[in-house]
């Protein structure tokens, strides 16, 4: 038999309750249910009229004499409270062990700092006055070193006809296109030839001796 | 075998992979085991050491993620590691720290095997599968201490191979084998590498479950360890 009492019982009705209780014969088991005091009194079919102080005491709301097995369960117990501290303890644990590793197998910070950044090699595998290519979102770049510091990032797409990629020369320190003769300076300005619009550019970064292409 | 655990036998072999793949065998083999009545003599010394190998596994695949073995890229990934990932010190020192400990548990267990006499027939096999275990040891330690290419790492090397080539005949061969040139360079530290995450792990893995096996079966057959 289930016994649900009422909300926010006072005191007094706890006592009186208490002794009702007391005075019956059967293993009686408590706990809370949606902060409601919950008792089962483990005899199912027990005497009624034994049990007739308690089933009136203005305490209590509702007795469900054939419980199911879930209304049962669902009663918070001793046992509960104890399960789940147990399982928070458990969880609590994992999550020291398992944060740090989370976050171990995130980029760091630096790299972080770096998204969309791509980069391109590190800075001594380029010479001064030489150049690579390199494709950031499906298009050609080029990167060239101009001199110890300073590299430049070019779409090699020729502004004129972009079915031709432009070339780095390094003996006239120019980007020539082989089509028709487009020349552009290392900053992307035409400097000869039928190109209409400068070449895109894009920033460079330098980050602990790595080129890096910053992408718009 | 209490009560308890036989229900938990029986619930694991109705599992859904204990009706698939007999799995709960393994289990039942395990919960056989006898536990000697007092665990002294350095008994739970095994127990120890796996768990340290397990522990440098782990750790060992975490450091990897972040290390490039190749001479320039190895000094600076390990900066990079102790400097800016999260917890990267953290994991270096539990590898380096579990490698010092697991030498030591492994002497420890080999001197209680020693002076109990537990090497004795019928054991030879399982002292001889010790012993290469214990040279294994040895093995991860000395290509490890080179990973980082580091000044300590790199003239104990240098000190290591020239101990080799003071061996007779083989001795220059092996060392330039071992170097993968005349000079130490990328070859060497790829070399290293590849023994030190690929080729010994899996050793000790099969040299290691044969001593395991070994021990298990003579246990079972009650021969005292």
């Amino acid at each position: 038999m289930l016994i649900i009492c009422k909300p926010d019982l006072t005191e007094p009705d706890l006592q009186r309750l208490e002794m009702k209780l007391a005075e019956l014969p059967y293993p009686l088991r408590w706990g809370r249910r949606s902060g409601r005091l919950v008792l089962l009194l483990e005899r199912a079919h027990g005497d009624q009229e034994e049990l007739q102080p308690v089933v009136e005491d203005p305490a209590v709301e509702h007795v469900l004499h054939n419980p199911s097995e879930r209304e049962i369960t669902r009663i918070f117990t001793r046992r509960d409270l104890l399960n789940l501290s147990l399982g928070t303890t458990g969880l609590l644990a994992g999550a020291a062990i398992f944060g740090p590793i989370a976050m171990y197998l995130a980029a760091p910070a630096s790299e972080r700092t770096a998204r969309g950044d791509v980069l391109v090699a590190r800075a001594d595998a380029i010479p001064v006055n030489g150049a690579r290519t390199k494709i950031i979102d499906g298009r050609e770049f080029l990167i060239v070193r101009r001199d110890a510091t300073n590299f430049h990032a070019l779409a090699r797409a020729c502004t004129h006809s972009d079915v031709c990629l432009v070339d780095w020369d390094a003996k006239r320190r120019q980007l020539v296109c082989p089509c028709h003769r487009g020349i552009f300076d290392l900053n992307g300005n035409v400097v000869a030839g039928p190109p209409p619009r400068p070449l895109e550019r894009l920033d460079v970064v330098i980050h602990e001796g790595a080129v890096y292409v910053r992408r718009k | 075998m209490s009560g308890e655990n036989r229900k938990k036998l029986r619930r694991a072999r109705n599992s859904f992979f204990g009706t698939r793949h007999r799995i709960a065998s393994f289990f039942i083999s395990a919960a056989d085991t006898r536990i000697p009545p007092r665990l002294g003599g350095l008994r739970w010394m095994p127990a120890a050491i796996v768990l340290l190998f397990a522990l440098q596994l782990f750790t060992g695949i975490l450091l990897s993620l972040y290390y490039y073995p190749e001479p320039e890229q190895a000094y600076h990934s390990t900066r990079f590691l102790l400097g800016e990932v999260s917890s990267g010190w953290l994991t270096r020192s539990i590898h380096h720290w579990a490698g010092e400990l697991l030498l030591l548990a492994v002497i420890l267990h080999v001197a209680g095997v020693f002076f109990r006499r537990a090497y004795v027939a019928p054991r030879e096999y399982e002292w001889v599968a010790g012993a290469f275990l214990l040279l294994a040891v040895f093995v991860f330690r000395f290509t490890g201490r080179l990973l980082p290419w580091d000044t300590i790492g790199y003239e104990a090397t240098r000190h290591g191979l020239g101990m080799f080539k003071t061996v007779p005949v083989i001795g220059p061969v092996m060392a330039t084998w071992l170097r993968g040139g005349e000079d130490m360079g990328p070859n060497t530290l790829s070399r290293f590498f590849t023994t030190h995450v690929l080729i010994m792990p899996w050793c000790v893995v099969f040299v290691g479950g044969l001593h395991f096996y070994l021990g298990r079966r003579h246990a079972q057959e009650g021969e005292d360890s």
